[in-house]
C-alpha cells in the first residue's frame, strides 16, 4: 500500500511541476542609492551580473584601467540592502569585493579612484540580513569589585594590557594581555572614556559630578610612586564633550585625540610615544563628517566609505550618537553600531562592527545578542570585547587587520522566531536570570494560555551560528491543550537562557533538558 | 520513487551563474509547492538565491544550502502570514499553474509544512533522509516520523 500511495505522490507532483511555467527571474536592476526598499526581483539580474564579474576578476585587484568595466563598479551590492554607485572616472581603478564567506552581510563595493577623488564605497548593514554572527572566545577573566556600568567607557587597550576603571573601588585593573595577570591602582580621580597610552599611562575624561571643568587627564599605572596620580591634565569644552559619543577618544601621533575631528587634546607625557606608525604611512585619525555616520574618511582623503545602516524600526536612537571610526593596524579603520530592536528600557540591540579595509573595501560582523558582548574599545591594537557576568569581566578580543571569522549560516535569520506570535517576550534585563527550567515552564504556559489549537506549529527554531530547535508536543486528547518539550536540538552546550531580539530563546544544558 | 535532478544536481563548476541557472526552476518550484503562491515562491527562491550569491564559495555543497534556505524562507513567509496550519487551498494562480483538484494533490496541499517539506523533498525531489533533515535542520529520526504520519494522513485519503 505504501508503494502505491508514493508512486501516486511523486505522480501528483511531477504532474504539478510540470504544470509550472517558471518565470524569468526579473527585469534589469533599478536600484537607487539612497533608498532603503528594493524589489527583489530586480535584483537577482545584478546579483548574477555580480557574481559573474566575480568569478572573473577572483577578488584580485583588476590594474588594466581599459579593460575595467563601469558595470562592476555600479552593480555589486548585496541583496537586501543598496548598492554602491560611483562615478567612473577617466582613470579607473576598480577593486574586487570580498567574497569570503566570513564576511555576512556585507559589502559591496566599487571604488573609484580619480586624480584627486578619494575612492568611495558603500558598505551596507541591515537588520533583515544581518551579517555572520562572531563568536567571541573568551581571553580573560577578571573578578570585578563592584557594580560596573558602561563598559565601554571604562575599558581600554594597547598591545600588551588592558585597563578596566573600577569606578567603586576608584581603581584602575591592569591585565597584562599575555597572561591575564592583573595589578590594581588606586587614582586620584575616576576618569571615562579612556584611553591607554604604549606605556600604560591611562588618559580620560573626568567630570566633576559637583561642577567645575571637565578635564582630559593623564594618569601613570604603572610607574612607582607616581602611579595613579594626575600627571597632566587639560580642560576641555564642555558643550562639547558633556554628552559624547563612546571612544571619542583616541591615541593620535602626539597625544589624545578628539577621533571626530582630530583635534588634539592632551600631548603624551614624556616618555610616552604614539602607537607604531602605520606601513602604509596614513595617519591613525578617521573623520568622521556628518555625526550620524554617513560617512568616514582618511583625514588625507585616500579611501571614503559610506556605511549604508538599515535599522530595524524599533531601534532606539542613540542619544550621542555612533562612535567615531577607530583606526585598525591595517591601515583601515574599525566602526560599529547597532541594528536591532531596542529593549524596554532603551537598550539597543544587535550591535555590528564594520571593518573598514584599506583597499577601500568592507565587511560586517554581528555580536550575539543575548549574550553581553559589546565593543570595549577599538584602536590601532585591535578590538576588544567585554562583558559582564556574575562577579566576573570577561574580555575577547577581534585580532586586527584582518575582518573577523565565524560560520557559515545558512539562508537569513529571522526577525522573529518561527513562534512568531506565540513567542515569548522577556526583558533582557530581568535579573537575576532565572534557571533555565524556569524559563521552559513559563514558555509552556504561555503557550498553553494561547486560543489555539494542537495544529499549531509548536518549534522554537533560532537560525543563527547557536541553532536551538525545541520543540513542544502538543496534546488535546484529555480535552484542554497540554505542552511538553519532547525534543530539543542544540549545536552547543549552554547553561544560562538568553534573549535574542526581544523574543525568548533558550540556552540549555542539552543533555539535562532532553531527560 | 522520485527524480533526483529535480531538486538541483552536484553544482556544475564554480560559477554562481551556471549554479543560478541550473537551480532557478527547482527552487521556484519548491518554493511552489512550500507555499502554495507563485508570486510568493518567485521572490523567495530568489531571495535564496540573493542570499548564497553573497556567499559564494563558502558552502561546500551549495545545493543542500539552496535547500535549506528555500524550506526556512518558505517557512517564515507562512508565519508572516499568519497562516495557521490546517487546509491551506490548493494554489490555482494566474500564470498557468493549475494544481489540480484530485484528492491526493489536495491531501498534499493540506499536510502541515514540514510533513509537505518532507513529502515533497522525498518524492519530488528524491533526496534521502539525511539530505532532507539537513534541509529542514531536523535529525533524520524526525524524518522518518513525519513521513510517516505524512503517508498515514495521505493514505486515508487516498481513493479505494
Amino acid at each position: 500500500m505504501s508503494t502505491e500511495i508514493e508512486r501516486r505522490i511523486s505522480a501528483v507532483l511531477q504532474r504539478q511541476a510540470d504544470a509550472m511555467r517558471i518565470p524569468s527571474p526579473g527585469a534589469p536592476t533599478e536600484v537607487a542609492v539612497g533608498t532603503e526598499t528594493h524589489d527583489r526581483r530586480r535584483l537577482l539580474p545584478a546579483l548574477v551580473a555580480a557574481a559573474a564579474v566575480i568569478a572573473v576578476i577572483g577578488g584580485v585587484v583588476v590594474a588594466n584601467r581599459r579593460d575595467a568595466s563601469p558595470t562592476v563598479g555600479t552593480e555589486l551590492g548585496p541583496a537586501t540592502t543598496m548598492t554602491a554607485s560611483s562615478t567612473v572616472a577617466p582613470t579607473t581603478e576598480t577593486t574586487a569585493p570580498r567574497t569570503s564567506s566570513t564576511t555576512g552581510s556585507t559589502v559591496a563595493t566599487s571604488t573609484t579612484v580619480g586624480a584627486a577623488d578619494p575612492v568611495s564605497s558603500t558598505l551596507t548593514v541591515s537588520y533583515l540580513d544581518p551579517p555572520v554572527v562572531y563568536q567571541p572566545q573568551v581571553e580573560f577573566t577578571v573578578p570585578r569589585v563592584g557594580e560596573v556600568g558602561g563598559l565601554p567607557r571604562r575599558i581600554a587597550i594597547n598591545a600588551t594590557h588592558v585597563v578596566f576603571v573600577d569606578a567603586t573601588s576608584s581603581q584602575a585593573v591592569l591585565i597584562d594581555r599575555a597572561n591575564g595577570e592583573t595589578s590594581r591602582v588606586t587614582l586620584d580621580v575616576v576618569p571615562v572614556d579612556v584611553v591607554l597610552g604604549t606605556s600604560n599611562v591611562l588618559y580620560g575624561l573626568v567630570v566633576p559630578e559637583l561642577g567645575g571643568p571637565i578635564e582630559i587627564v593623564a594618569i601613570p599605572l604603572d610607574n612607582g610612586d607616581a602611579s595613579g596620580h594626575v600627571a597632566a591634565s587639560t580642560p576641555v569644552e564642555p558643550a562639547k564633550y558633556t554628552e559624547r559619543a563612546e571612544e571619542m577618544f583616541g591615541l593620535g601621533a602626539d597625544g589624545i585625540i578628539d577621533r571626530t575631528d582630530g583635534t588634539l587634546l592632551l600631548p603624551y607625557l614624556a616618555g610616552e610615544a604614539g602607537p607604531p606608525a602605520r606601513s602604509n604611512g596614513e595617519t591613525w585619525q578617521y573623520v568622521q563628517r556628518s555625526y550620524n555616520p554617513t560617512r568616514f574618511t582618511t583625514i588625507d582623503g585616500p579611501h571614503e566609505w559610506l556605511p549604508v545602516i538599515t535599522r530595524s524600526p524599533d531601534a532606539p536612537e542613540l542619544y550621542n550618537g555612533d562612535p567615531p571610526a577607530a583606526p585598525s593596524s591595517d591601515g583601515g579603520a574599525t566602526i560599529w553600531t547597532w541594528i536591532g530592536p531596542g529593549l524596554a528600557d532603551g537598550t539597543p540591540t544587535g550591535q555590528v562592527i564594520g571593518s573598514l579595509h584599506p583597499d577601500g573595501t568592507g565587511s560586517w560582523i554581528m555580536m550575539p545578542d543575548g549574550y553581553g558582548w559589546e565593543v570595549a574599545d577599538s584602536g590601532p591594537f585591535g578590538t576588544t570585547l567585554a562583558r559582564t557576568t556574575d562577579g566576573s569581566i570577561e574580555f575577547a578580543t577581534i585580532p586586527p587587520a584582518e575582518p573577523a571569522t565565524a560560520d557559515l549560516v545558512p539562508a537569513a535569520f529571522t526577525e522573529t522566531d518561527e513562534l512568531g506570535d506565540l513567542a515569548i517576550g522577556v526583558d533582557r534585563n530581568v535579573t537575576p536570570r532565572g534557571p533555565t527550567e524556569q524559563f521552559l515552564e513559563l514558555m509552556r504556559q504561555r503557550l498553553q494560555a494561547q486560543p489555539t489549537t494542537c495544529d499549531v506549529p509548536t518549534t522554537v527554531t533560532r537560525r543563527d551560528a547557536l541553532t536551538l530547535r525545541i520543540t513542544f508536543g502538543c496534546d488535546d486528547s484529555a480535552g484542554g491543550i497540554d505542552y511538553r518539550i519532547v525534543a530539543i536540538d542544540g549545536t552547543g552546550t549552554f547553561d544560562v537562557p538568553i534573549i535574542q531580539r526581544r523574543q525568548l530563546c533558550l540556552r540549555a544544558a542539552v543533555g539535562e533538558l532532553c531527560t | 520513487v522520485g527524480v533526483r535532478t529535480n531538486l538541483g544536481g552536484e553544482r556544475a563548476d564554480g560559477s554562481f551563474e551556471e549554479f543560478f541557472t541550473s537551480a532557478w526552476p527547482w527552487a521556484y518550484r519548491l518554493a511552489v509547492f512550500l507555499t502554495h503562491d507563485s508570486s510568493a515562491a518567485e521572490d523567495l527562491a530568489q531571495e535564496a538565491l540573493a542570499s548564497m550569491s553573497r556567499q559564494w564559495g563558502a558552502a561546500e555543497r551549495p545545493e543542500a544550502y539552496l535547500r535549506r534556505s528555500v524550506v526556512n524562507l518558505c517557512w517564515n513567509w507562512h508565519r508572516h502570514r499568519r497562516v495557521v496550519a490546517r487546509r491551506l487551498p490548493l494554489a490555482v494562480s494566474d500564470d498557468g499553474y493549475d494544481a489540480g483538484f484530485d484528492e491526493l494533490a489536495d491531501a498534499l496541499a493540506a499536510l502541515p509544512y514540514r510533513q509537505r517539506a518532507v513529502v515533497v523533498l522525498r518524492y519530488y525531489g528524491g533526496l534521502s533522509e539525511a539530505e532532507i533533515a539537513a534541509a529542514l535542520g531536523c535529525r533524520p529520526g524526525t524524518v522518518k516520523s513525519l513521513a510517516s504520519r505524512a503517508l498515514a494522513t495521505l493514505a486515508e485519503e487516498l481513493p479505494r
